[in-house]
């Protein structure tokens, strides 16, 4: 479905983490993106994704699956769950952030779209770099606001391999990029840009009663689904939003030069879920 | 296994080299790169002009010295990702790297990897922690690239390391051992590093933490767990050491070992490398089953730093 809004050709797509994320589904979004982007012990669960796959296929909604970083271990868990996409929803889009992900995709799985998701477009999200304007070199912002997506060799490389999709954030300092020039697509999230993540969970073990503030890749405790928090200092000119392993920032601004930067789909995530 | 340390002049690098180091790595940011962009925009990542050679002679000077003992060095191009207007300064960086016979570069952007690979530059690339490599297929994917070293990711487990290196062969492998854990995964953040790492780096601000959500919470538990987080951001320090744990990482066949402590002072680049060295040493001669060699190297983490070592400054806190 096309967006009165942002015009023609513009796609929109509903992002979830979960079930009850589908509560936020409207007749706007002909997308669903799915699955869990930051870290590898929230990947569904094959009935979680089945499930969704059939909800998407009945409600004639197109399906994207989202995967984080991976260790082997997170590997061979999406490695299962790729068939069952590969054999279901034959044409659907795999959103990853991981190289090792992209191979076995790549290798086993060749009816399934890659897309680059946002942890291997790099982008410089840091909030602080709005207040450099005008204190630094102009070249040195033209390069925060930019990408690695516009350098010649790698755009071409990306199209080798199969990608001709990009998922990209929306930073508080904007963008100056053009992907038309690439042939490749984007996708903007919206609100919640990722700024940074960690296999060191922020939440681990954040509500429990043992005294000692151990930072380690604990045995997950699946925190995340409970807290958020909120980090401010007077250095950031917005909050940091701190959900698990990722810290956010929200940027509710959507640049008006969506289609000079190559953007034709809308990524809405209501709610911010891992 | 090899120790990798850094290198911030020729001065050190005798030194280093005595004190026990195998490989030296550095890093270099060109006048007319810092015009342009700036030290904190820097070619290498590293923002403070400590971490950096003050001239290419100076870096010619050390390259010299290290190949009279056969030691290499190498050279950090490892910025996440380089615009296209960039690429004129870093290609000359690396022409500049190979005159002066600098060993291996030290990369972290695919677009490099394959302009490097395109250009047929005759040096050695190793892939930057930054590259965030977690698993064995992410490493067969930059072997493929030609790659001939991986440093992997300071979060990783022993197990998973050992996974990796079990499958993925024709290509060397490294870990760091010593100095600055950054909270985050390096590779996946975002932020920018400018000024004194204390206090402007974002992963080690003092922040107001509130808990936003899980209304249900009870006041004292609230409390508790913006303590907790509160704490986290404070340990993202110098000091950490996985230096007990090369007992496990011999074993699983690491290549190397990396200390970091680029822009640190001499004396201390040298004793970080004599520790690591020593440890080394207590390995080699065999002398000590495995939970005593961990002991032993407990104690010289005491005498480097004057502190008993504890969980929260380890790289490894759940070996036993």
């Amino acid at each position: 479905m096309l967006s009165p809004l942002l015009g023609v050709g513009m796609e929109e797509a509903l992002y979830i983490s979960d079930m009850k994320g589908l509560r936020h589904s409207t007749k706007t979004y002909t997308r669903l993106y799915y699955g869990a982007e930051f870290c590898e012990h929230l990947i569904p669960t094959v009935w979680n994704l089945n499930k969704i796959i059939g909800i998407t296929a009945k409600g004639g909604m197109e399906f994207t699956f989202v995967t984080p970083y991976v260790s082997d271990f997170g590997l061979r868990k999406l490695d299962s769950l790729f068939g069952v996409i590969a054999k279901k929803r034959p044409n659907s889009e795999v959103v990853v952030n991981d190289f090792g992900v992209l191979r076995i995709l790549n290798g086993k799985y060749p009816s399934l779209k890659p897309v680059l998701g946002r942890l291997l477009v790099k982008q410089q999200k840091d909030p602080r770099i709005i207040g450099l304007e005008g204190k630094v070199p102009e070249e040195m912002i033209k390069h925060y606001k930019g990408s690695n997506l516009v350098v010649p060799i790698l755009y071409n490389y990306l199209k080798d391999l199969g990608i001709e999709r990009v998922e990209m954030d929306n930073p508080l300092h904007g963008m100056d990029i053009n992907l038309k020039k690439t042939g490749l697509s984007g996708s903007l999230h919206i609100p919640y840009v990722y700024v940074t993540t960690t296999r060191y969970c922020l939440a681990n073990s954040c509500d429990s009663l043992d005294s000692r503030n151990i930072v380690s890749t604990n045995a997950c405790g699946r925190e995340c689904q409970s807290y958020t928090f909120k980090l401010m200092h007077n250095s950031m000119p917005v909050p940091l939003i701190l959900k698990g392993n990722t810290q956010f920032i929200k940027n509710e601004n959507i640049p008006k030069n969506l289609e000079d930067i190559g953007i034709d789909r809308l990524v809405h995530q209501p709610e911010l879920k891992l | 296994m090899k120790i990798l340390s850094p290198l911030d002049n020729s001065d050190e690098t005798e030194r280093l080299i005595k004190s026990g180091a195998d490989e030296l790595y550095c890093g270099f940011v060109p006048e007319k790169w810092k015009e342009k962009y700036t030290l904190t925009c820097s070619i290498n990542r590293r923002q403070v002009p400590e971490t950096q050679f003050k001239t290419f002679e100076d870096l010619k000077k050390a390259v010299e010295i290290a190949h009279s003992y056969k030691i290499p060095v190498f050279l950090t191009l490892n910025k996440s990702y380089y615009s296209q207007d960039q690429y004129p300064l870093v290609l000359k960086e690396v022409d500049n790297a190979i005159k002066i016979g600098i060993d291996a570069l030290l990369v972290t952007d695919t677009g490099l990897v394959l302009t490097l690979q395109k250009e047929n530059k005759n040096i050695d690339f190793f892939i930057s922690t930054l590259a965030a490599t977690f698993n064995s297929e992410a490493a067969k994917f930059y072997r493929d690239l030609g790659a001939k070293r991986i440093v992997l990711p300071r979060s990783m487990r022993i197990q998973e390391i050992k996974n990796v290196i079990s499958h993925v062969k024709g290509i060397d492998f490294e870990v760091f051992i010593l100095g600055w854990r950054c909270c985050n995964v390096d590779g996946l953040c975002t932020f920018i590093h400018f000024g004194d790492p204390k206090t402007n780096y974002a992963c080690r601000l003092d922040y107001d933490v509130s808990c936003v959500s899980s209304d249900f919470l009870q006041p004292f538990k609230k409390r508790r767990v913006q303590l907790h987080q509160n704490i986290w951001h404070k340990i993202s320090i110098e000091q950490t050491c996985g230096v007990c744990a090369l007992y496990d990482l011999e074993k699983i066949g690491v290549h190397g070992v990396k200390i970091i402590a680029r822009g640190a002072p001499t004396e201390e680049k040298i004793k970080y490398v004599k520790f690591v060295r020593n440890s080394l040493d207590l390995l080699k001669k065999g002398t000590f089953k495995r939970g005593r060699f961990r002991e032993n190297c407990k104690e010289l983490y005491r005498n480097c730093y004057g502190v008993f070592c504890n969980d929260n400054l380890c790289y490894h806190p759940y070996l036993v």
